[in-house]
């Protein structure tokens, strides 16, 4: 027998006990873990926007005319700018929501280095009309390859009637985007504008982004590019991509006070099931620990039983919460992915519940080990 | 250096032990004074509350004096600090108690290889001898037994068998058989015996039974805290 052992069989006394406070400390985990993923999802969100890039939206519920992009790109400090419209549409399976973004090509990658695409697709894209691409993830989950033709239903009405888009698949590229991203497809702005008959809508983009020169002047070029519409119709708000991530996210709520709180109350009440188990579980075995401490276990020995056998405890809880939360995440993605850019379990999700695990281990040994490390051995053994 | 093959193995010199009770204060020991040669089967005899089990506890380690001086050995138990005095006790005492105090989750085996958690043998080494100390209670053939699965005495020759396994110098046994039936509290005492007289390990027992105090070399009685050689003063 090995001290480890010593402190496992503690836990065969009470085996319908051990598995409830184990569930326990699962399920506390298993949310953390969930909620971590959320939170992973935001900062994928707001880290992808880069700060020297400027989104300029309409102030009012009115697209804007495609017009304005040359007077923005004249703006000083604005180095390149593209825009977008975009549709939303299904592939084979109205279930499999696909959002299709036409984009301003080649201005598309001056404003958004960060997609990395190889010399020849980009090229079959820079001049294939109904072309697109799309990221590794999103190609992974909608199984597509390059040179597949993706048929987009449920669209806007095209002049001819058809309400079923055509795209190719020229190329996939890798972003910096987390793991799990939204599904939706770059294709030409062009390609869907001209395939629209006459409306207020033709010739109109949902946003301009422009990329400024420096970081530290993008308030002052956004000030003086909504002070160049203000008065025409419709006038602009421009911001940070950050900014306006931030404000999307804000739509949902304070959700990383939401977070934090939810992990508190979870983290608490499990430190309180755990505690009140360890505490009973020692309480229990006063005759033990004092005749242990009577043939020779110190204070600091005894101490370390109980310390081992939180450990085993929260440690064991904790493995499965994480396996469990894993699985969740794995499970939620495709959901999960309709509202966060992202939605994964991260290294830096894993490390930290290990921590929290350590600091659990420690606190709901902490007073039951004192607790046997002070008892006064002759009086204990004469209360048996 | 003490001389410490003539002198005796344990020497208590005017200790005295006095509890807090509220406010009042309850002298349990009152002034004793006793030598325990080395090899010596001695019982210790008295009423509940007459402080046996209080020297017991004094002369293990587990409990300290008010004043007076504790020897065992020649080292002044009452002059370890505390670290020290808990590795003396786990080398040199083997303490047998009235309600085994063995854990129920854990085999005989595991419960008698329990103190040698603390020594550096091996856990091939601790097993090898567990199962000696075992084989010389007579349970050789009960290692993997939990103790819910053993009798009484069978129960308290595991807690004699956890006692002996780090071959210590004092045997301290509070009633042995104080919860045994007749018989097996024969065979324990026989048990003790034999170690007293084969193995010739020094025992000090505390009971209330005359039977039991009889298998002893010497007999003491104490009553409301003082040591006597005769019984008239116990009632």
């Amino acid at each position: 027998m090995t001290r480890f052992e010593l402190a496992l069989s503690a836990y065969r006394r009470h085996v319908g006990r051990m598995i409830f406070t184990v569930l326990s400390v699962a399920m506390a985990f298993a949310i953390f873990v969930v909620l971590a993923a959320i939170a992973h999802g935001m900062d994928g969100h707001i880290s992808m926007a880069a700060a020297q890039r400027l989104d300029t939206e309409p102030a009012i519920n009115a697209p804007l005319p495609i017009s304005y992009g040359a007077t923005i790109r004249a703006t000083p400090h604005v180095t390149a700018v593209t825009y977008d419209t975009a549709f939303e549409g299904y592939f084979r399976d109205p279930k499999q929501r696909v959002l299709v973004i036409g984009d301003a090509v080649p201005a598309l990658f001056d404003v958004y280095p960060e997609i990395a695409l190889l010399n020849d697709q980009k090229e079959a894209y820079l001049h294939d009309r109904s072309g697109a691409i799309v990221s590794e993830n999103v190609a992974a989950k909608m199984g597509w390859h390059i040179g597949q033709s993706i048929p987009v239903e449920d669209g806007p009405a095209q002049t001819n009637g058809s309400t079923t888009w055509l795209f190719h698949i020229d190329g996939i590229f890798h972003d910096s985007l987390p793991e799990g991203s939204a599904t939706f497809m770059n294709a030409h702005y062009d390609y869907i504008n001209d395939g629209v008959p006459p409306s207020a809508r033709k010739d109109t983009v949902d946003k301009f982004d422009a990329l400024v020169d420096d970081p530290k002047n993008v308030d002052g070029v956004a000030a003086a590019i909504d002070a160049r519409f203000s008065n025409t119709s419709p006038d602009t708000r421009t911001q940070t991509v950050q900014e306006e991530a931030l404000s999307q996210m804000r739509q949902f709520g304070d959700v990383a006070a939401i977070i934090t709180y939810v992990g508190f109350a979870v983290f608490g009440s499990m430190l309180l099931i755990t505690g009140n188990t360890m505490a009973n579980s020692v309480r229990e075995r006063t005759g033990e620990f004092a005749m242990m401490r009577a043939i020779g276990f110190g204070r600091f020995e005894v101490a370390l039983i109980v310390f081992r056998e939180s450990a085993i405890l929260v440690g064991t809880g904790a493995t499965l919460g994480i396996l469990v939360g894993w699985g969740l995440s794995r499970l939620m993605a495709p959901i999960m992915t309709q509202i966060l850019l992202a939605f994964s379990l991260t290294w830096t999700a894993i490390v930290l519940a290990a921590v929290l695990a350590l600091f659990f281990a420690l606190a709901t040994g902490f007073l039951p080990g004192r607790q046997v490390a002070r008892m006064p051995v002759a009086a204990a053994l004469r209360r048996m | 250096m003490p001389d410490t093959e003539n002198s005796p193995l344990v020497r208590l010199r005017s200790v005295t032990k006095t509890f807090r009770r509220g406010s009042e204060r309850v002298e349990v020991l009152k002034n004793l004074d006793l030598d325990v040669p080395r090899g010596d089967f001695l019982a210790l005899m008295g009423p509940s509350g007459s402080g046996k089990t209080t020297l017991l506890n004094i002369l293990g380690g587990i409990d300290s004096p008010t004043s007076g001086e504790v020897l065992v050995e020649g080292k002044p138990l009452q002059r370890l600090h505390e670290g020290a005095l808990t590795r003396w006790r786990a080398r040199h005492v083997g303490f047998i108690f009235q309600f085994y105090h063995l854990l129920p989750v854990l085999t005989a085996e595991e419960n008698v290889a329990l103190p040698l958690l603390l020594t550096n043998l091996s856990v091939a080494e601790r097993r090898k001898r567990a199962r000696a100390a075992l084989a010389l209670v007579g349970l050789a053939d009960r290692a993997g037994h939990k103790p819910g699965e053993l009798s009484g005495g069978q129960e308290q020759r595991v807690g004699i068998a956890r006692a002996i396994v780090t071959d210590p110098t004092i045997l301290l046994c509070d009633e042995p058989t104080g919860d045994l039936d007749r018989k097996a509290g024969d065979e324990i005492l026989h048990l003790l015996q034999l170690l007293n007289t084969e193995h010739g390990k020094t025992i000090i027992m505390v009971t209330h039974d005359p039977r039991a105090a009889a298998r002893a070399q010497h007999t003491l009685f104490m009553d409301k805290g003082v040591l006597s050689e005769e019984p008239e003063s116990v009632q």
